[in-house]
């Protein structure tokens, strides 16, 4: 499982332990500039992600049958990368809020500067700072991320741009062979996503070459579709695509 | 009139660069260090912007350089790292001066 950007394995965790109790390993892997190691974040490339992604793919598929994935925003993205570099060894993958554009409601007025914040020196003075609501619709669960993310090991409570620039990078790479991507694929965005719109998801499913897909738009629910309205029927709908793509005894995601 | 503009958003784009380098874009308040980030960046698109009108106001042989001032941010975001900031921060201002030395 890979977590979204800025994020850490914490943020996986109520999804990952649904379906660890329904008879499937999982592992949440933290990624290089996150959780402990949020100070390299300045310094991380999206080629760093992508080896380190490809490192816990192939020491896991070396111990099991047949090996999910699952992704949150840019760790979606990177099973979007896996897949398209190493098909053979993935069973098939679902995608959470896949974001390759940022162009959700939630962005600031002054986000036509954003070319300046990203191609300029400005990306590693600029933060963009965590804000309401989250990427949570529902109000309860929204004041508890709040008080989440006063921890420093939960995630970080802003976005530096220069993250932003290699989610983006990341993005135009993997963009441009979504084509050779031919595994069964569970896409699931929200309707309302703050951070990036249905285009994203769209993009995906149009372009994936997958005979096996399924696109599923959320109505209740902002990006973190895993803590919101909806995380239920996520999750449920996550297991379901697993269950029904899983043939072997040994499973792990 | 244009190149006047042009100089007065170099000194402007300058001064900004340099003291939040120095001091504000590190400021422990995060309402200052980021008010300070987007003055700078709304610096940069004035110096861009204003650069780019004075190619046509300019020699024909002072073009180039000053085409390249414009699009110097881009070319060094491009090429910069975090471990090498302050030099990239450096050749930077190096640019926004060499572009109003020109027009002099």
């Amino acid at each position: 499982m890979f977590h979204g950007l800025t994020g850490s394995p914490f943020e996986m965790q109520k999804y990952g332990k649904f379906l660890f109790a329904n008879g499937y390993d999982v592992f949440g892997v933290c990624l290089p500039g996150h959780g402990e190691y949020q100070k390299e974040i300045y310094t991380v490339t999206f080629d760093e992600w992508i080896d380190f992604a490809a490192k816990k793919l192939d020491e896991l598929s070396e111990k099991y049958d047949e090996v999910f994935l699952s992704g949150l925003c840019l760790g979606a993205v990177l099973s979007l990368a896996m897949a398209e570099q190493y098909p053979d060894k993935i069973k098939g993958m679902v995608l959470l809020s896949t974001t390759l554009y940022l162009d959700g409601w939630r962005l600031p007025w002054y986000k036509f500067l954003m070319p300046v914040g990203l191609h300029t020196i400005f990306r590693y003075f600029y933060t963009y700072p965590e804000c309401e609501p989250y990427g949570v619709k529902n109000e309860r669960t929204r004041a508890s991320i709040k008080r989440i993310l006063a921890k420093p090991d939960v995630g970080m409570d802003n976005f530096p741009m220069c993250a932003f620039h290699e989610l983006l990078e990341l993005s135009s790479v993997v963009r441009e062979d979504l084509k050779k991507i031919n595994i069964p694929s569970l896409i699931i965005h929200a309707q309302e996503d703050d951070l990036t719109s249905v285009r994203s998801a769209n993009e995906v499913y149009q372009n994936i070459s997958s005979k096996d897909k399924e696109l599923i738009i959320l109505k209740d629910s902002y990006h973190m579709v895993l803590y919101d309205n909806e995380k239920e029927f996520v999750f449920n709908k996550a297991l379901e695509f697993f269950n029904a793509h899983s043939q072997k005894s040994e499973v792990c995601l | 009139m244009i190149i006047k503009i042009f100089m007065i958003t170099s000194f402007l784009f300058f001064c900004e660069l340099l003291t939040g380098v120095l001091y504000f874009y590190r400021h422990q308040n995060r309402f200052i260090k980021e008010k300070s980030v987007m003055l700078g960046a709304w610096a940069l698109v004035f110096y861009i912007f204003s650069a780019f009108l004075t190619i046509f106001y300019v020699k024909y042989s002072l073009k180039p350089i000053i085409f390249l001032c414009s699009v110097s941010p881009f070319i060094i975001g491009y090429y910069s790292s975090y471990k090498k900031l302050m030099f990239f921060t450096v050749l930077q201002l190096l640019v926004i001066v060499i572009g109003v030395l020109v027009v002099l």
